[in-house]
């Protein structure tokens, strides 16, 4: 159909989709949605209970780019150091020696990070920014790719530290991943176990080749007709009476690489108001906050967003 | 599957905009349930009720049995309620108002709904009929818009619209038409007189004089706040005493009840001494009788009305609608020295069998003073202030004989007892005498400084005849009560009534002011807005330098011509604003494209991406896609690629324009 003749830059992709969505299953927006956060070098939240697969999302993406994997499940009462890693006198040479903590993984799944104090969340969410961590006055840096998929539970659960707003700004997108429907339910029930199925799962792409198409995605045409679609979304959350606070420039950042992102997938190398609709819920979603509904949601808020701007 | 077919109120018409329907329906038939009968109001909200659970709960619509089942009760009803159908303005509204809200239960698709939109504002005029005031003006104002806020709602593609996304939109359509209103209003050829008469049931229930004075029934006037006249003097207002507005005259007496005589004939108004004129308009409410109010004496009968030899003024027309007429009056008169022989026996004529206390004191004074008119005159005035008190609640008359009654017994009274019992001291006493009703004073409004004359002023008095000297009026009011005639009744008796009451209370006379203001609106309103006829645009026209000749003509070349001025005006704004903007001719060629197939039904919504709306499209019309996907490909290669060349922009265009859809 259309667009055709320009898709071999997407076809890895579609395998590490479509192999995913074979242990995942009845989610691929969401895994779409989870790729397109690596491919545009964002981070990844997930806010949903316990249970409905986001260690499996994120192993089987580890295992799928041939990534190396650390969980870091975050608790009450742990440290940075925990996190970053920890200095450790070496009796042998007499000397200081630096053993690196979790996150230096290439695709870390972040669980439960607002069951943590505020100052490890801080650790995690600055080495997520600066895709370095500095202990002990060294700087070092992370592995590329750097990919942090965090967890959340919902915000009413007993005992949590709610990410603030600014530290939310750093992930990319959020999504839901939601209960699967009853098809993929029942088919989940009598399919094999998730674990043994992540084993056998291989990688669909090389490092250097994920690193590649990162590095495309920036390169994705954006004329200036799409930007000043962007422009008006941002500009109606900052305007209109319904928003309590605008979209910053980071987040309309956000917005654009994104959609780069997910025009890449498309197989296209334009940009097209539609790539923007498709990720804008996610991108703006824990940006926004509606000042009339608060109860309503961010996801509905950006819903609203869709509908009330129209394309230029 | 069409819409018209669709069994259920659900799919096809969108809840929320069905209930803004109602709302409005509802709004703009509140005015009249006071009117309407009681079973009309409870069929109504039951028509609009079923209506909504309709909508609401996705409900089947009535059968048609049951409608035209309906249609025949509800003119059964109506028939029966009025004795009459559609002749009468009640039995007519009241039909139409069942009728609008019956054709509710139909309302299935976007056509009927535009249909009952269309009876709403057919609604907002038959409130009209009824009152042209302004708190009634702005509230249909507000069902205008909302009925547009509706017709807004329901024709909006995609997602329900919110309050203000209907509300702001039809307000600026109707901000629109307000230049061409008011050119409508301005410029409109005006016919004389109304169109159409008013049926007669739109007099019932005004209030004003009658042609018959029975103690106690002007008292009763003097309750109403209502406005009766307003008067704009030339110069300025004549002193408070001199203000005798005069309205039917009574020469009929029955020992109880004076009434208007018939023997009046119409004659031309003719003074042996005219002085002291003054010019003077007034803006008469409509009383629903004949008569026109004038100061004593007026020098001319105005336009469309005759004198009669009592001075009264006979409209020919029943005054049913407000009129506004010139006159001058003499302060300073003298007239009427000649009396006709059978004249002077009808204003002498009385029952000797009633009031034969009061006739023999008549007698009495006669005889005493041998007959001297003056002096009998006098007597009686010491009579009446020595002994009477003047007071707004006389205590009850018997029927038989009720001056007997107040001129020695109770010896309490208001306006019409002492006008109607000195008439008959007089008259037994031999001098010809009658009882004058109209008003007295007035209320000036220091904002325009025009004389408001209420119900509450109204008056009686008496003219007695006196030789060499003609009819000369004597107020026995006056020698109760100074007060009455120099400063109204509030100042003789105090506030009377909830609203003066708290005028009198407001020290710093806001409330005062505050109902000046008002008056003051209420009073250009009706000058220039509801009173805007043929003479008044003929003024208002010549003042803007179009001539003073103007004919209906000139005025509907006018009248067109400045309605394409304001149209195009508009358009041309309309059109800049959504002027495609320069450097995106592949924008301008796309929006073609979108516009063939919005004609062919396939509106893209404003905020549907190219993808989006070419998958739509192909959906609903496969036979589309070649052409459609081509020039969707090249519009996204020249406004979200690297840009198109001159050529390619040119293929676009021959694309688009060789596209047909339709």
């Amino acid at each position: 159909m259309l667009l055709d003749a320009r898709k071999p830059l997407a076809s890895p992709i579609e395998e590490v989709i479509a192999q995913a969505g074979q242990v995942i299953l009845g989610k691929e927006g969401q895994i779409r949605l989870a790729m397109a956060c690596i491919l545009a070098r964002g981070h990844l939240l997930i806010e949903d209970v316990p249970g409905v697969g986001k260690t499996t999302l994120s192993h089987a993406l580890a295992r799928l780019l041939g990534l190396d994997y650390q969980r870091i499940q975050f608790t009450s009462d742990i440290l940075p150091a925990d996190v970053i890693g920890v200095s450790i006198f070496d009796r042998d040479s007499s000397t200081f020696r630096f053993h690196p903590g979790p996150i230096f993984a290439q695709i870390i799944l972040a669980d439960e990070i607002n069951r943590a104090s505020p100052k490890a969340q801080s650790a995690l969410l600055e080495a997520m920014e600066e895709h370095q961590v500095t202990a002990e006055g060294e700087t070092r840096p992370l592995p590329e790719p750097f990919f942090v998929i965090a967890t959340q539970n919902p915000l009413h659960q007993v005992g949590t530290f709610p990410l603030p707003e600014s530290q939310l700004d750093r992930f990319l997108m959020r999504i839901n991943l939601g209960y699967p429907d009853a098809k993929a339910e029942r088919a989940l029930l009598m399919g094999e176990e998730r674990r043994d199925m992540i084993a056998h799962l291989k990688p669909a792409m090389t490092t250097a080749q994920l690193l590649e198409l990162q590095k495309a995605v920036p390169m994705m045409q954006v004329s200036e007709a799409l930007l000043d679609y962007v422009q008006a979304l941002i500009n109606h959350t900052r305007h209109s009476p319904r928003y309590a606070q605008g979209l910053s420039p980071r987040a309309g950042l956000a917005v654009l690489r994104a959609a780069q992102a997910w025009a890449m997938m498309k197989g296209r190398r334009q940009v097209l108001p539609e790539d923007v609709q498709a990720i804008l819920p996610s991108v703006v979603s824990h940006r926004v906050h509606g000042s009339a509904d608060a109860a309503k949601g961010g996801f509905e808020a950006a819903k609203d967003l869709l509908g009330n701007v129209a394309i230029p | 599957m069409s819409a018209a077919s669709l069994p259920y109120g659900g799919p096809s018409l969108d809840v929320r905009n069905v209930f803004w329907l109602l709302a409005s329906m509802a709004f703009v038939v509140a005015p009249h349930l006071e009117r309407t009968p009681a079973w009309a109001t409870i069929f109504c909200a039951t028509m609009l009720a079923w209506r909504a659970w309709i909508a609401w709960a996705a409900q089947r619509f009535p059968s048609h049995w049951i409608i035209k089942l309906l249609t025949v009760g509800v003119t059964v009803a109506t028939l029966y309620s009025y004795r009459t159908f559609v002749i009468g303005r009640d039995a007519g509204v009241t039909l139409l108002i069942v009728m609008a809200s019956m054709k509710l239960l139909e309302m299935r698709t976007q056509r009927e709904v535009v249909l009952s939109i269309y009876l709403g504002f057919f609604l907002v005029l038959t409130n009209f009929l009824y009152s042209q005031s302004i708190p009634l003006g702005i509230y249909l104002l507000f069902s205008v818009w909302f009925f547009v806020a509706t017709l807004v709602g329901f024709h909006r593609v995609g997602r329900t619209p919110t309050m203000r996304e209907r509300l702001v939109p039809a307000g600026l359509l109707l901000l629109q038409a307000l230049p061409l209103m008011a050119v409508f209003f301005m410029l409109f050829p005006r016919i004389q007189g109304p169109l159409w008469a008013l049926p007669q049931d739109a007099r019932a229930g005004v209030t004003g004089l009658s042609d018959s004075m029975t103690p106690g029934n002007i008292s009763q006037l003097i309750q109403s706040e209502g406005i009766a006249f307003r008067v704009r003097f030339e110069d300025r207002i004549p002193p408070y005493q001199t203000l005798y507005w005069r309205g039917p005259v009574m020469w009929n007496f029955d020992g109880r009840t004076w009434k208007a005589s018939e023997f009046s004939r119409a004659a031309t108004l003719e003074y042996s001494k005219a002085e002291k004129p003054v010019r003077y308009a007034v803006t008469l409410e409509p009383h629903g009788k004949h008569w026109l109010f004038a100061l004593d004496v007026p020098a001319t009968a105005p336009p469309g009305s005759s004198a009669r030899d009592d001075l009264q003024l006979r409209s020919v027309r029943p005054v049913d609608q407000t009129v506004r007429y010139e006159l001058t009056s003499y302060l300073d008169y003298q007239y009427g020295e000649k009396l006709a022989g059978i004249l002077r026996r009808f204003a002498l004529s009385l029952d000797e069998d009633r009031n034969p206390r009061a006739i023999a004191l008549g007698r009495q004074w006669r005889d005493e003073l041998g007959g001297n008119a003056t002096a009998i005159v006098n007597r009686a005035f010491q009579f009446y202030n020595r002994e009477f008190t003047y007071t707004l609640e006389p205590p009850m008359l018997g029927e038989r004989d009720p001056y007997d009654e107040f001129l020695f017994e109770t010896k309490r009274g208001f306006c019409e007892h002492y006008a109607g019992s000195f008439a008959l001291l007089m008259r037994a006493a031999g001098i010809p005498a009658r009882v004058v009703t109209g008003y007295q004073g007035g209320d000036i409004n220091p904002l325009n400084n025009e004389l408001i004359v209420r119900q509450a002023d109204a008056h009686a008095w008496t003219e007695v005849w006196i030789e060499n000297r003609g009819w000369v009026r004597t107020d026995p009011t006056a020698a109760v009560s100074p007060l009455r005639v120099e400063g109204g009744v509030n100042a003789a008796l105090g506030p009377i009534g909830a609203m003066n009451s708290l005028i009198a209370a407001d020290k710093f006379g806001v409330l005062s002011r505050l109902r000046y203001a008002w008056q003051f609106a209420n009073s250009s309103w009706e000058q220039w807005v509801v009173g805007y006829n043929v003479e008044r645009q003929r003024q208002f026209l010549t003042q803007l330098g179009l001539g003073l000749n103007i004919d209906w003509r000139t005025m509907a070349l006018w009248l067109i011509g400045l309605t394409f001025l304001i149209g195009g005006a508009i358009s041309l704004g309309l059109l800049v604003r959504d002027r495609p903007r320069r450097g995106e001719p592949s924008l301008v060629a796309w929006k073609r494209f979108c516009a063939k197939l919005a004609a062919a039904g396939l509106v893209r919504a404003p905020n549907e991406g190219p993808l989006d709306y070419l998958a739509r499209v192909t959906k609903a019309r496969p036979e589309l896609e070649p052409d459609a996907s081509e020039i969707t490909r090249r519009y996204i290669d020249a406004r979200y690629g690297s840009g198109a060349t001159a050529n390619e922009i040119r293929e676009l265009r021959r694309r688009v324009r060789a596209f047909k859809a339709a």
